[in-house]
């Protein structure tokens, strides 16, 4: 792996693209007709589905809030998904924590305040992980979270960063999540700018953190774009029909 | 790859998503659906279609409804017990909801009049159709209702054992259609334009 390259001498990376640039993203909204909202999203060869449930009524006393409503996440990878069969798809120790950082991310960014008294359920499961598992889930969940109809302030657009070679590398595959370089995932609002989720797996330099963290803003800003016009044709769409 | 800002007013295309500028208005935020507010702007929460004459965003899918205090609602009677009636509310106003919320209406709220005398059993039965009005959350699940109005109470009542239809007789009487035997219920003034309400 010591001699893996992951950039070029021409500034190209091992599936051919440039440092900044993402992978293929499209999308199929509204694929299932029992949920309120969902959403199968896939950039390059990560594909995920998003289910959203709701508001609907709590239904377990302890969940109620009388201000605002209550989210529940789940966070989970098919047995099927990785090159090594996993034995469980959920209840591991990462997907529970993954779970549970989802769930703060669109806690900041759903307007919890309107549904006082009731539940939003997301379910999320990664169907084939090529890198970039939790930015992708979160792409997934916005367009399912805008399908359902639930108020939110913006989308929540996410990517993966890493640094190799002094380059900022955006919206890593499994090679490169896998490389010697620290990864970055950060979830922002794009119109406002505002981080609602960071995560920095391995230690990054802090000179580093600026540069890297720009680079990843710069590509939810064109996530964002590329799902504003996927949802659009969505519309378009099921308006015309 | 150049970034462009989008935080341009929106008033030519069609729809409207979470986070998109709207136009300034001088209605407050409060009252109006689909809009939030963020450093002075207003903002679109969901995903819609801009209404001209309020800058409201009215959303292409139909919004889960919360029952508000004072909403009339239709409900269905569940169970009847000396001290309440547990029902499942199915409307909000003209909206049905896609699932029904529970709901629950007290031996002192079913009618506004000689409330101690009040029996639950002669009030409501299992099935009967009720317009009641939401009072409020209560401290368990269930939403806490009254029918304590003369244009709230039983609307709709079928006789349980052969489903014919029930018609009101009187404020406290329903008679079987069939068999022409008379049921006590709460009888609601039926007006015309419920589904306004």
């Amino acid at each position: 792996m010591a001699d893996f390259e992951y950039l070029s001498p021409e500034g190209l990376r091992s599936d051919g693209r440039r440092p900044q640039e993402l992978r293929v993203l499209s999308c199929n909204i509204s694929h299932c007709l029992q949920a309120d909202g969902s959403a199968y999203l896939q950039q390059g060869n990560t594909r995920v589905i998003a289910t959203v449930y709701g508001p609907h009524d709590v239904s377990r006393r302890s969940e109620a809030q009388h201000d605002k409503a209550f989210i529940n996440c789940q966070f989970s990878m098919a047995t099927f998904s990785t090159s090594e069969r996993k034995k469980r798809p959920t209840g591991d120790k990462s997907c529970l924590e993954t779970s549970l950082a989802l769930k703060k991310t669109f806690e900041a960014a759903i307007l919890t305040d309107t549904y006082p008294h009731s539940k939003i359920d997301i379910f999320v499961q990664i169907l084939q992980s090529d890198g970039s598992d939790k930015a992708v889930s979160i792409n997934a969940i916005t367009m399912a979270l805008i399908d359902a109809g639930i108020p939110m302030k913006d989308y929540v657009c996410a990517t993966s960063v890493t640094l190799i070679n002094d380059t900022p590398i955006v919206d890593l595959n499994y090679f490169e999540e896998r490389g010697p370089g620290p990864e970055l995932i950060v979830g922002t609002l794009p119109k406002s700018g505002k981080i609602v989720f960071l995560q920095v797996n391995s230690r990054l330099h802090i000179d580093n953190m600026e540069k890297v963290l720009k680079e990843g803003m710069n590509g939810n800003q064109r996530v964002h774009t590329i799902l504003d016009t996927l949802i659009k044709k969505h519309l378009e769409k099921s308006i015309l029909t | 790859m150049a970034v462009t800002s989008k935080d341009t007013p929106l008033t030519s295309t069609p729809f409207v998503l979470p986070g998109d500028k709207l136009p300034p208005n001088s209605d407050s935020a409060n009252n109006r659906t689909g809009v939030y507010v963020r450093d002075g702007g207003t903002y679109s929460s969901i995903c819609g279609k801009v209404t001209d004459s309020k800058s409201t965003v009215k959303p292409l899918v139909p919004p889960f409804m919360c029952p508000e205090k004072g909403n009339i609602v239709l409900c269905r009677v569940l169970s009847v017990s000396q001290i309440s009636a547990k029902v499942e509310i199915i409307s909000v106003g003209s909206q049905v909801l896609k699932e029904p919320l529970m709901g629950i209406i007290r031996r002192e709220e079913v009618r506004a009049s000689e409330k101690d005398k009040v029996s639950l059993f002669q009030s409501f039965r299992p099935c009967d159709i009720v317009q009641a009005r939401v009072l409020g959350l209560g401290e368990g699940q269930a939403y806490v209702l009254t029918t304590a109005e003369s244009e709230l109470g039983v609307i709709l009542a079928r006789k349980l054992c052969h489903g014919g239809r029930m018609i009101p007789v009187s404020w406290c009487e329903y008679q079987c259609s069939v068999t022409g035997k008379r049921e006590k219920r709460k009888v609601a003034k039926v007006i015309n334009n419920i589904s306004s309400n």
